[in-house]
């Protein structure tokens, strides 16, 4: 029966990969949208994917739909030249810590962004992260390594100065 | 990678809103997909019974596959005088119309508050939100929008408060922004960046506040006024004082157009009403009522609003002791006398 069980998913489901969604966009609105898209998507198809493969399936589509936005889009946030300037104050420094992380995957390239996510914010296996975005393990891994550089480049100077300090 | 930055990165999600009726949403999303899908394939299926082959084989290296477009985001700041929009239309008609005949597949509005005294412009965004249903009414109402009057209008000088709303409208191969303000004096046009309209600021606000598109006004604002509980202005009524299509006339006479003895005109009466109203010499809209030198002996004033099955209907305002006597927005009568008595005689017998 079409869309069985789908309501359930939605529910039991929706929270981590809204979770997903935001670390691929950084927009809330534009999340619950990429969310949404792809649920209404895999919903038509629901007897075919249910099961243990659903939430796989589901992100695939996720993947792929962001992946579409991101090169169709017209207007959106823009990277920033310059990084947030870090406080000197210990008691902010995480809070620092995760706006400038946050700054920095935002003016990753979609690839990269899309990689360092699904590996290192979801935990998956290369091979895993490869079939969810259509590409080689190579890819995956030239990919994460590229955006992961970009992060630690940013988190550089806050390491820096907290060095100096302590 | 250090479980440090690991660590970090799963710190990033914020507290997200999680919408009651998601999966509603989603099914409604999925029908709507659907829909689109069916209509793609009837498209292509007639092309390809009526297209020569040897066109479609000179023709399909000329052009790709239609882009999607990726969902509108509301601009952080109101760039510009009201009314503003961010882009004007893409890939769809903005320029005959305010928004294209066929229900969007995303709409979401966004909201930029302030007061009219203010400089107008780089209001801060105030809120954004996605219009969840409604969509085909959406459509339905806002392409029969009439065009604003060229000319210059009449506007009171009231200081307020004043919201300007961005409607960001996706479309399958397009997308579309609409600019409308609510403010005291209603006088702020609509516009896409290439069709000016009316004021629609005031169904926008409503969507803004429910979430969703044609929401009914309040049956105690319908039952005391309701010559004025619809929206009005439609596309058409510059050329005519009331476009083809109408399916019932309402009149409601004065005092307060709305004291319980309006009347419902429909059929041949309808017919011959309107008839009547478009036979009548017509110009465009002026300032305001100048009192006539030789006024009525018992002026009688009526709002009357003309129903159509879908979209604004049209709002006649008829003062037989002002020149122009009659006005639906767009266009003006001088002198109401030749449908005065009739329009009189089905307020007696209705």
């Amino acid at each position: 029966v079409e869309g069985d069980g789908f309501d359930h998913f939605v529910v039991a489901r929706s929270p981590a990969l809204l979770r997903t969604a935001w670390m691929l966009t950084g927009d809330a609105q534009l999340a619950e949208d990429l969310l949404q898209s792809a649920l209404a998507r895999a919903w038509p198809h629901w007897s075919r994917v249910q099961g243990d493969r659903s939430e796989a399936y589901v992100r695939r589509v996720m993947v792929r739909l962001h992946g579409a936005w991101w090169r169709r889009r017209w207007n959106g946030e823009l990277p920033v030249a310059a990084l947030p300037e870090p406080a000197a104050a210990d008691a902010y420094a995480a809070a620092d810590e995760r706006a400038v992380l946050l700054g920095a995957l935002s003016t990753l390239p979609r690839g990269q962004r899309q990689a360092v996510v699904l590996r290192y914010y979801e935990d998956l296996a290369e091979r895993e992260v490869a079939q969810l975005m259509g590409c080689s393990v190579g890819t995956v891994k030239s990919q994460a390594a590229k955006g992961l550089a970009r992060l630690r480049a940013a988190l550089q100077p806050l390491h820096t100065m907290d060095g100096g300090q302590r | 990678m250090t479980e440090d930055l690991r660590a970090l990165l799963r710190s990033l999600p914020p507290d997200l809103p999680h919408p009651a009726d998601r999966v509603e949403r989603i099914k409604a999303r999925a029908a709507a997909r659907r829909r689109h899908r069916l209509v793609g394939l009837a498209a292509v299926a007639v092309v390809a019974v009526t297209v020569p082959v040897s066109v479609m084989l000179s023709a399909r290296t000329a052009h790709g596959p239609a882009a999607v477009p990726a969902p509108l985001t509301c601009p952080n700041v109101y760039a510009g005088p009201a009314p503003w929009v961010p882009d004007g239309p893409r890939g769809v008609d903005g320029k005959s119309r305010l928004v294209p005949p066929q229900p969007p597949t995303r709409a979401v509005l966004c909201a930029y508050s302030g007061t009219n005294g203010d400089p107008q412009t780089g209001w801060l965004r105030d809120g954004s939100r996605v219009i969840s249903g409604g969509l085909d009414r959406l459509a339905a109402d806002l392409t029969l929008v009439s065009r604003r009057p060229g000319g210059p209008i009449s506007c009171t000088l009231m200081g307020g408060a004043q919201v300007n709303y961005l409607l960001g409208l996706n479309y399958e191969n397009g997308t579309l922004w609409v600019s409308a303000s609510d403010e005291p004096n209603h006088c702020v046009a609509t516009s896409n960046g290439r069709f000016t309209a009316l004021d629609v600021s005031a169904d926008l606000a409503a969507a803004y506040e429910s979430g969703t598109w044609g929401q009914s006004p309040p049956p105690s604002a319908a039952d005391r006024f309701p010559c004025t509980a619809q929206p009005t202005g439609r596309l058409g009524q510059e050329a005519n004082l009331v476009p083809p299509g109408a399916t019932s006339a309402l009149i409601c006479p004065e005092p307060m157009y709305g004291d319980g003895r309006s009347v419902t005109v429909t059929g041949a009466d309808l017919i011959d009403l309107v008839e009547a109203l478009n036979r009548l010499p017509t110009g465009p809209i002026g300032l305001g009522c100048v009192p006539t030198d030789d006024p009525p002996p018992t002026p009688r004033d009526y709002e009357l609003l003309f129903r159509y099955p879908d979209g604004p209907g049209v709002l006649l305002r008829i003062m037989t002791g002002c020149q122009p006597s009659i006005t639906n927005g767009n266009l003006a009568v001088v002198d109401a006398a030749p449908v005065a008595d009739r329009i009189q005689h089905l307020v007696e017998t209705g």
